[in-house]
């Protein structure tokens, strides 16, 4: 006990790094990925392409390679725009925008039609349509995925010390190392539980918010 | 005249739907459009609407065109025309098509708000006697799931209604309904012509259609028999 109290402070000084990377994420991938998905239904063929290779490429490929392709791949191309902690930032929302995109595009085709139509003949705009009549319904339908999605991300959050940035689980293997104990990691594991559950209370509370009968 | 159809032709990737449909609908009568499954019917009221777009022919509601035959094409004005003319339309759909994240009264006053920019106010008082008026006093605020059939269509009914359309169309009004709400829905029907309302109503229901209209034209392969 004395030694979890003892290591618990320096893991906990990666807990920035962690949750930044969360939230700068969660905030500028959602909204990206609502455009992506708007572009994926668009009736312009090459708007249609042309997010279709990004959310295949994004998806298809490992996120981790994704952070090295910008953070050590751009440098040698004479791209020299990032830091650390920002090349880990784009990475993230790039990768997670495809994800939220495919999750929006799918809650999207899966209004009926006739709810567009029915609105339409009562004389609203399609920007009113959008924000009135689909929005709500596709946030009530995606919710449980954007969930998911969001749980995945806490945990993805790990990937960053791959480009040496000090988050909670590379502070955790320092001292792991250091110590010769596997204690830290299970002081992570139980970091990234609570964390975890507290974003699952959030998302069940968000989803019995929006919830309806159909 | 409320609605005039000349020439109305469509085709579906090359495939002739509907072939020289001309009708007429006047201030206050009701009209059926009767016809088997896959006659063209439907097709005919969402051109009506501007679901789908004519190939060739003119569609004018209460004087304005919704589209207009030009070198043997049909023209359709701007947005905004377009918009601007199907607030004088309303369309009670077969499936209804109420919202389901909003309860019934909301169902109804949106477009109040929205579009003709009604204070929440009016437009609470207004959809309220809309729907008291339709037996829907004790439903305000429940979801359309909570609804029966009938209700729910006398809700879609009341959410038309509600904005003072000049033309109301009824695709398949009685499909989902059983003998005596079919009674019903042939009485409010008739009294919202009464109230000067052009009434347009698709269906293959032989005795609703005949009980119903003052006029019914025959659709067969996507074309039009008095």
């Amino acid at each position: 006990m004395d030694y979890i109290v003892k290591v618990l402070p320096q893991i906990l000084d990666g807990l920035s790094i962690t949750l930044g990377t969360f939230i700068i994420t969660l905030v500028l991938s959602v909204p990206l990925g609502a455009v992506i998905a708007m572009c994926r239904i668009s009736k312009i063929k090459i708007i249609r392409n042309i997010s279709g290779i990004y959310t295949w490429i994004l998806r298809g490929t490992p996120l981790l390679l994704q952070i090295f392709l910008i953070f050590f791949g751009l440098p040698i191309l004479g791209i020299q725009i990032f830091g650390r902690l920002p090349s880990v930032y784009f990475a993230f929302v790039l990768n997670y925008a495809a994800y939220f995109a495919e999750i929006f595009r799918s809650g999207i085709q899966s209004i009926e039609k006739g709810q567009r139509e029915a609105a339409a003949l009562l004389g609203f705009s399609s920007m009113q349509i959008n924000i009135k009549i689909i929005m709500p319904q596709v946030i009530k339908r995606t919710l449980p995925s954007i969930g998911n999605e969001i749980i995945t991300l806490i945990k993805d959050t790990s990937l960053v010390y791959a480009v040496g940035l000090a988050e909670i689980f590379k502070i955790a293997k320092s001292i792991s190392t250091r110590d010769v104990t596997i204690i830290p990691y299970l002081v992570v594991g139980v970091i990234y539980l609570l964390l975890t559950a507290i974003i699952t209370k959030c998302i069940h509370v968000a989803e019995k918010k929006v919830y309806y009968e159909e | 005249m409320l609605l005039t159809v000349e020439g109305l032709y469509k085709s579906f990737k090359d495939v002739g739907v509907l072939e020289n449909i001309n009708f007429q609908v006047d201030k206050g009568e009701i009209v059926a459009l009767l016809g088997q499954s896959g006659a063209g019917k439907t097709t005919i009221i969402r051109c009506l609407t501007g679901l789908e777009k004519a190939d060739r022919g003119s569609i004018a509601i209460d004087g304005k065109y919704l589209c207009k035959e030009e070198n043997g094409k049909s023209v359709y004005p701007d947005k905004a025309t377009v918009y601007a003319i199907r607030k004088s339309l309303g369309m009670v759909f077969q499936s209804y098509h109420l919202f389901p994240h909003m309860t019934v009264l909301e169902n109804v006053t949106l477009a109040l708000t929205q579009v003709h920019k009604m204070s929440g106010e009016e437009a609470g008082l207004r959809g309220t006697a809309f729907l008291r008026k339709l037996g829907l006093g004790e439903k305000l605020k429940a979801n359309p799931y909570e609804l029966s059939g009938g209700q729910k269509q006398r809700a879609a009914i009341a959410r038309s209604c509600v904005t003072n359309p000049k033309l109301l169309c009824f695709d398949e009004p009685t499909a989902a309904l059983d003998p005596e709400t079919t009674k019903d829905m042939t009485v409010l029907i008739r009294e919202l012509a009464r109230e000067g309302m052009g009434i347009l109503i698709i269906s293959h229901d032989i005795p609703f259609v005949e009980e119903v209209s003052d006029r019914i034209l025959r659709v067969s392969k996507g074309t039009l028999h008095c």
